[in-house]
């Protein structure tokens, strides 16, 4: 236990010093000491020089890319952590069941004008990417789910096909699609990024982030006994049928909104909440706070590293976390003492 | 916008003030569009224009220091008489020749930081590269952002003027209009007379990008005296099959292949292409890459190169002027 707590404090102390890190490497660069002083003076209340222009950098582009970076890998690996307890299995992520590719479909549909006029009418690119990933969740989770029991392998075939389903119809769009200007756009949501994040992207994204986080860590004892299988977690007294359809509509919300923002990028879902686990055991009220915390240090210094490791260039941000976080996970599980349940 | 959407707004703004301290209060505000119109200039002295995105944005002076965030953006600022107060091209970027030095910057993803620290005046954009959601981050930023309409020729024309009109150098924008439009209308004099010919446009020798309905390209095509057969095609960007080639048998196949470009080469990626009249006439070209697929003043160098190469009996003497 104590063990436990000192992770999860260890990695609440990184927060601040990863998002000042965060804050103050980028393309340009800046003194570390300027970066802070002009936050400090930000929430002094102190208005920054609307003319200086290396102030509005930091406030203005770098601040809303590494609060809305460090929301999107908290969202997704705590996302991560809620489909491995739904399904049981150590595979499931959001990219893998077909979640994130899913949202990626409902916003291309959406902003390539290929939704019935009276449905485009009435919702916006968020809404539409949460529909995606609903839709393709539900067919995932209904395919595998036949004759009245849980088959993982199904599950895990229908989740790959789906997402290459979804994708493909992203693609489809994309070649369809009237309007050059928006391939681009659609390429973005298959990538990924934090180009161009601004203080209006970030309200709805934390928001959902921290809402779906605390439902599930209040959930943290039903997760617990549902890893154990169905059957013991019904006779623990769960409400195995509610407690899913929370998980999924939830694990839609969430990845369908950070889609929206960040595009979608993989195997952030995979990679921290196995990791979070061989250092602090299955127990989700330790779980979920953990791979909050370190999906969200991981993705700062993921998206940093892509804006300064080529001179004069940026890269998708999941080229770096490929590269970064799958080496360091299959060392993790190379490790034998590692239990997923 | 949803009503849902409006709730989560609301409650969204409310969580930003709480999670933030009050930081936003602190640093947007001052950053607000139009703030320069209390610098004490009359109305009269201000330049209001119309963007391609449809925004409105006036100006009190001339910029001076202006960030081009699209090599077709550059070429029309430079047209349009800018090229001494450009400060900042994208990496991609290679014309005209005397932007060579000037500071650069990543155009894909658009590195937003690097444009900012260049401290430009003005930011040119095209509707047609860049993304309109850059709008609301400039604007925070204070940096007006100009997005040229780059879509059609009567667009690029007029992108041309309203640059100018900012800047200042209406003089010089207008006379390269008035010789752009010289050319052009007797380039179309000039192929009017002609015998009809078919043709259809391909990016690639290897996959068969071509450009459909909406697109200038066509008409540059049209100017040079070639009927596009692609104008079926109910999207800019078609990607042509072999068979659909085939059986619409082109007088004449206009390419971007790049140098040193022979009909072999279009034959080992398209075998079946041998039975048309183009292949076995001869009559496949190559034209130079960026005055066509670029859209701006160039394009009517590509109009002429079309026309020269599909009517050369029309062109006994060489011109001189490019």
């Amino acid at each position: 236990m104590k063990k436990e707590l000192a992770i999860l404090l260890g990695l609440l102390t990184l927060v601040l010093p990863v998002l000042a890190t965060g804050v103050a490497l980028g393309p340009v660069s800046l003194p570390f000491a300027f970066s802070m002083q002009t936050i400090v003076d930000a929430l002094m209340g102190q208005a920054a020089d609307p003319t200086d222009r290396m102030a509005q950098i930091i406030l203005q582009i770098r601040l809303p890319r590494v609060l809305t970076s460090f929301t999107v890998g908290a969202g997704l690996s705590v996302v991560g952590v809620a489909m491995q307890a739904l399904v049981r299995n150590p595979l499931a992520e959001p990219y893998v069941l077909g979640i994130s590719s899913g949202a990626s479909a409902g916003a291309s549909l959406f902003y390539l004008g290929f939704l019935p006029a009276f449905i485009a009418a009435r919702i916006d690119i968020t809404l539409a990417a949460f529909l995606g990933a609903l839709v393709s969740i539900s067919i995932v989770y209904v395919v595998a789910r036949g004759g009245g029991s849980l088959s993982v392998s199904r599950l895990l075939l229908a989740g790959v096909a789906l997402a290459s389903f979804m994708a493909a119809v992203s693609s489809f769009v994309t070649f369809a699609s009237p309007d050059l200007n928006r391939m681009r756009a659609v390429l973005f949501w298959l990538m990924g990024s934090f180009s161009g994040i601004t203080w209006s992207d970030l309200p709805t994204a934390v928001i959902v982030t921290v809402v779906g986080t605390l439902v599930l860590i209040s959930q943290s004892r039903s997760l617990d006994a549902l890893l154990t299988g169905e059957e013991p977690a019904r006779s623990l007294g769960v409400r195995v049928e509610g407690l899913k359809k929370v998980l999924i509509v939830l694990a839609a919300l969430v990845t369908g909104v950070l889609v929206s923002i960040s595009g979608a990028i993989g195997f952030i879902g995979l990679i921290i909440p196995h990791s979070i686990r061989s250092l602090v055991g299955v127990n989700h009220r330790f779980v979920l706070p953990g791979s909050f915390l370190a999906g969200g240090l991981f993705l700062v210094l993921a998206d940093t590293i892509s804006q300064v490791i080529l001179p004069g260039q940026q890269i998708p941000v999941g080229i770096v976390t490929a590269l970064a976080g799958v080496p360091f996970f299959l060392y993790l599980l190379r490790r034998s003492d590692y239990q997923f349940k | 916008m949803s009503n849902l959407r409006r709730v989560v707004a609301h409650l969204a703004s409310f969580l930003q003030f709480f999670l933030l301290f009050g930081l936003l209060t602190g640093c947007q505000s001052g950053s607000e569009p139009g703030s320069e119109d209390l610098n004490g200039h009359s109305l009269t002295d201000r330049v209001i224009v119309i963007d391609g995105l449809g925004r409105e944005l006036s100006f009190t002076s001339p910029p001076s220091r202006i960030v081009s965030i699209a090599p077709s953006a550059t070429e029309i600022l430079v047209a349009a008489g800018g090229l001494d107060r450009l400060v900042g091209v994208t990496n991609v970027d290679d014309y005209p020749p005397e932007i060579a030095g000037l500071p650069v910057f990543s155009a894909l993803p658009l590195d937003i930081e690097s444009v900012a620290a260049m401290d430009p005046d003005l930011v040119m954009a095209s509707d047609q590269v860049n993304d309109p959601n850059h709008v609301e981050l400039f604007t925070a930023l204070g940096i007006p952002i100009f997005y040229q309409e780059a879509g059609s020729w009567a667009g690029i024309r007029s992108a041309l003027l309203d640059v100018s009109m900012i800047l200042g150098t209406e003089d010089v924008a207008r006379k390269t209009v008035d010789s752009l439009d010289a050319r052009i209308s007797a380039l179309k004099q000039m192929t009017s007379s002609a015998e009809p010919v078919t043709g259809i446009f391909l990016v690639s020798d290897v996959t068969s990008y071509s450009f459909g309905q909406g697109s200038y390209a066509l008409d540059l095509m049209e100017w040079a005296g070639i009927t596009p057969l692609t104008r079926e095609f109910d999207t800019p960007a078609p990607v042509l099959s072999d068979e659909w080639v085939l059986m619409a048998n082109p007088d004449v196949i206009i390419g971007t292949f790049g140098d040193g470009f022979t009909i072999e080469d279009l034959l080992e990626h398209h075998p079946a292409w041998s039975s048309l009249d183009a292949v076995r006439l001869g009559r496949v070209y190559a034209v130079d890459g960026d005055s066509i697929l670029r859209p701006g003043p160039r394009n009517v160098l590509a109009v002429e190169q079309m026309a020269r190469l599909v009517f050369p009996e029309y062109f006994t003497t060489e011109r001189t002027d490019r």
